[in-house]
């Protein structure tokens, strides 16, 4: 059985006036235990109102979301059980920060969920460390955190509810190259240790490319695709009629091998080029 | 010809009477710099590096602490003045949300006109020329929020145009736009830069965004890193990588090859030089 099985799920806004719009229509998916997942599409492709929907935000307006072998919305009063267990970190997360100091904000989450003091603290120490926020910095007050450290103690406060799924949309946005690797690594790390579910919403193809198992392309209200990151990366003609692209690397490989060079296709990371490269010219004799 | 000038730029926001030089947190040091009319530059620098702060020094949205910022020979200082700075450049910003006002896309455009209390004939032409120059005339009668991401921001440069700027000043106005989106908009700001010879100066995290460009400076802690070319500036990889940036992929393969002994002399910044010279290297 699948951990999340997601049925003809359709949402449509405003329905039933002049403005009714269909943001998600008829979207069928299986997402298993443990897989990293990237979610691809253009601005209004859907992808936002889809996962609001995954943590029952949004009820559907057709189709079913299957957690675990139950409907969330079998028991509507329980939706917040839902919400503890489908973890969602919007677009910047650091202008969510209310509380007093960074404990408190990154314990808000496990507070809800009715655990004991004790446990809260042991759940707020380890998602600090999986941010990698330094203790001294806990009992700050959040305002006066870097832009960086602000995102990353927002990112703990759902981490802290060990969420069996996290959602991430665009986690990555407006922090500078070396920000993006880092909170990236910290993400797949907490992924590979814990065994979680990730979900991530990015525009930058690079990152997808680098961190997920699985892609799911989203266009105009649809799911166009959803296959390996290998396989949804070989197909970049399709991808750039829907305002997406590949990685600059797979394309550079590609134009090589178009040019009759007798590479592997399927290249995803400047590290898979290089050794694909070197192999290439070590098998040729010529390094 | 000179447009901007920056002599000596120091700048802090912390408040004046609690400040003495020596306990200033300071967020742009020593920095000078100069861009000539109908450049096209990029800034790069980590988070916190300064970046926005300079953008804001470029139309007077905030002024020097020490040191002096002139525009078009206008100094910054001046406050009598800084109307005239800011009919001289226009700022765009990250998210195009905050940045449209009205509810119809050519009305949004002709507010900065109307502001500087231009004729209404006059402002109809300035509005569709606005319009046309980031390929949106079509779209005149919508309403802003129906546009996609990277529409609104062309609207937004629209809005900049209207008012006849001789330059514009960007910060990271891709970093909300999906793949289309940054296309459409990099493909704007070129156009206006080479066609009606705007000056440009634009803030990015987006490396292969400042390889279009004709010079590029680095920012790190408020102070100027290096600058030159894109070719002289991403050829330092090492220093770039300290620095928290990054350099294109094809740049990066090439200079990854090149450590594992693959001869290569000159790293290419463009997937297509790239492909041109490995084609060489491995054929």
């Amino acid at each position: 059985m699948s951990l999340l099985s997601i049925k003809d799920l359709s949402f449509v806004y405003s329905q039933g006036t002049p403005f009714e719009h269909t943001a998600v229509d008829s979207v069928s998916l299986d997402i298993e235990q443990g897989e990293f997942i990237g979610i691809i599409g253009h601005t209004g492709s859907g992808k936002s109102t889809f996962v609001q929907m995954l943590n029952g935000l949004l009820k559907p307006s057709s189709g079913s979301i299957t957690l675990d072998g139950v409907d969330i919305w079998s028991k509507p009063k329980e939706i917040r059980q839902i919400r503890f267990k489908v973890g969602l970190v919007f677009q910047y997360p650091e202008y969510q920060l209310f509380e007093e100091t960074v404990s408190k904000d990154i314990a808000f989450g496990p507070g809800n969920m009715g655990l004991s003091e004790d446990v809260i603290k042991e759940r707020v120490l380890q998602a600090a460390k999986f941010v990698d926020l330094r203790a001294d910095l806990l009992d700050k007050s959040p305002f006066d955190l870097s832009g960086g450290e602000k995102r990353r103690a927002a990112i703990a406060g759902v981490i802290a509810m060990d969420p069996d799924i996290l959602i991430l949309d665009e986690p990555c946005a407006g922090l500078d190259p070396m920000g993006r690797d880092i909170l990236l690594s910290q993400i797949y790390n907490y992924h590979k240790e814990r065994g979680n579910t990730v979900l991530l919403v990015s525009h930058s193809m690079e990152d997808v490319a680098d961190v997920c198992d699985r892609v799911m392309v989203m266009n105009r209200s649809r799911l166009e695709m959803y296959d390996t990151t290998e396989k949804v990366f070989s197909r970049g003609d399709e991808l750039s009629s829907m305002g997406l692209r590949v990685p600059q690397i797979t394309s550079v490989m590609d134009s090589l091998i178009n040019s009759g060079i007798p590479l592997n296709k399927g290249i995803l990371t400047v590290d898979q080029a290089v050794m694909e490269i070197t192999e290439y010219l070590k098998r040729e004799g010529r390094l | 010809m000179e447009f901007i000038r920056i002599e000596n730029l120091f700048f802090t926001y912390d408040e004046e009477e609690n400040t003495t030089p020596e306990n200033a947190r300071y967020v742009v040091e020593d920095l000078s710099l100069s861009i000539n009319k109908g450049e096209f530059v990029a800034i790069l620098g980590h988070n916190g590096s300064g970046k926005s702060t300079i953008a804001k020094q470029l139309n007077a949205m905030l002024t020097p602490t020490s040191g002096k910022v002139y525009i078009d020979g206008i100094d910054s200082s001046d406050e009598d003045r800084a109307y005239d700075i800011r009919r001289r450049v226009g700022l765009v910003l990250q998210n195009p949300d905050n940045q449209l006002v009205a509810s119809v896309v050519e009305e949004d455009v002709a507010f900065g006109p109307e502001n500087l209390g231009i004729e209404p004939r006059e402002i109809r032409d300035r509005v569709d020329y606005a319009l046309k120059a980031v390929d949106m005339y079509e779209h005149r009668l919508k309403a802003p929020y129906k546009l996609s991401g990277g529409q609104k921001q062309r609207v937004a440069i629209a809005g900049i145009i209207a008012m006849r700027p001789d330059c514009i000043v960007l910060d990271e106005p891709t970093a909300m736009l999906d793949p289309k989106g940054r296309d459409e908009v990099m493909q704007t700001i070129t156009k206006l830069n080479k066609e009606n010879g705007i000056t440009i100066v634009m803030i990015t995290h987006y490396m292969e965004e400042s390889v279009m460009t004709d010079r590029v400076f680095v920012i790190d802690n408020g102070r100027l890193l290096t600058s030159g070319t894109p070719d002289e500036v991403f050829s330092q990889v090492e220093l770039m990588k300290k620095h928290r940036l990054d350099v294109p992929q094809a740049t990066e393969l090439c200079h990854k090859l090149r450590a594992c002994g693959v001869e290569i002399d000159m790293l290419p910044l463009t997937d297509n030089d790239c492909v041109d010279m490995l084609r060489e290297v491995l054929i």
